[in-house]
């Protein structure tokens, strides 16, 4: 297990406003890593701070042994890291499997029918992205994942608006990634999901980060329970 | 693939863009195709933003980033297909001028 990806003391201000004060972000060959937070608390710009998509005030990112203090989107994605953000990763330009074309070519990557059909949606790869549904979406995305086999995936909510089904498929493909040696870090709200699928927590709160273990020592913290999982959730956990 | 796809948008646009330009031209009773090097270099820059404004509003810029398509590379194959054709025009208008 070795860190493939890590945004060490990560400050970020929006003008008077401190999102992260000192986050930081850890991405583990083999191993699939979950970030919660309350919204606002500034996930996603942590995840965006990593994958090069927005700069830091101050911090660095390493990735693949090397040092960036502005690291750039296309650079990391060249070395390996592939960026799912919270909506819209496909143009509605172009067909699915033509997207996934230009994917395989630019990267000599996995056979497309295979990854299409690992994630059933095997039937709409002639379709325009705006023809599916969230859930054949974001199954596609996995597909266009798949064949790009990066190092490490940063997806920002991927879970979000997807029918139960989809997610357990989604966090199904997430896992196996993981086990094939990827370094995954998923951010999202689907507690039970997540935390099924999850090797590492970690908390986003006041503008840094808490790693709090693997899920089962996770959901032993107390200030996690009270701060983020709420009376509910905390109910069960305990 | 991925630069015949964009240096494709880029064609298409610097034509829709000298369309426009030639129209306008055409009610001022000018020659739509000699234009000075100044309003080319304008057309080519025009044309460029048009296909940034056209890849912004698809969304695309997620997708060519994970693709590893930075910026430049993008606004190389924009700009590209204009500049070519400004100056296929203008070889073709010193031809016909001489």
């Amino acid at each position: 297990m070795s860190i493939v990806l890590a945004a060490e003391c990560v400050t970020k201000s929006f003008r008077e406003r401190r999102v992260l004060s000192s986050a930081t972000l850890r991405a583990v060959t083999g191993q699939l890593r979950v970030i919660f937070g309350r919204n606002g608390e500034g996930k996603s710009t942590l995840i965006k701070i990593a994958a090069g998509r927005i700069a830091a005030d101050s911090g660095a990112v390493h990735f693949d042994g090397r040092a960036y203090l502005t690291p750039r989107f296309h650079e990391l994605a060249a070395r390996g890291l592939f960026y799912l953000p919270d909506h819209d990763l496909f143009s509605s330009a172009f067909t699915i499997r033509r997207q996934l074309e230009m994917i395989q070519r630019q990267f000599e990557g996995d056979a497309i029918d295979a990854a299409a059909d690992r994630m059933g949606v095997l039937e709409h790869l002639d379709r325009w992205p705006y023809k599916l549904s969230g859930g054949e979406l974001r199954r596609a995305e996995l597909a266009a994942i798949i064949v790009r086999r990066p190092r490490c995936v940063l997806a920002d909510e991927p879970f979000r608006g997807v029918a139960p089904a989809d997610a357990e498929q989604l966090a199904r493909a997430f896992r196996e990634l993981a086990a094939a040696g990827v370094a995954v870090v998923v951010t999202g709200h689907e507690v039970p999901t997540l935390l099924d699928a999850a090797d590492h927590v970690t908390w986003c709160t006041s503008g840094t980060t808490y790693e709090l273990g693997p899920p089962s020592s996770a959901v032993r913290d107390e200030a996690f329970q009270r701060g983020y999982l709420g009376p509910h959730l905390y109910s069960i956990a305990r | 693939m991925i630069v015949r796809a964009y240096v494709g948008r880029g064609a298409r646009l610097w034509l829709l863009t000298r369309l426009a330009v030639g129209i306008v031209f055409l009610f001022g009773q000018a020659n739509p195709l000699d234009v000075s090097t100044r309003n080319s270099f304008g057309l080519v820059l025009v044309s460029t933003f048009a296909c940034a404004v056209e890849t912004t509003r698809r969304r695309e810029l997620a997708l060519l980033g994970n693709m590893g398509v930075s910026y430049a590379q993008l606004a190389a194959f924009f700009a590209l297909p204009a500049i070519a054709g400004e100056l296929l025009l203008r070889i073709l208008m010193a031809g016909l001028a001489a």
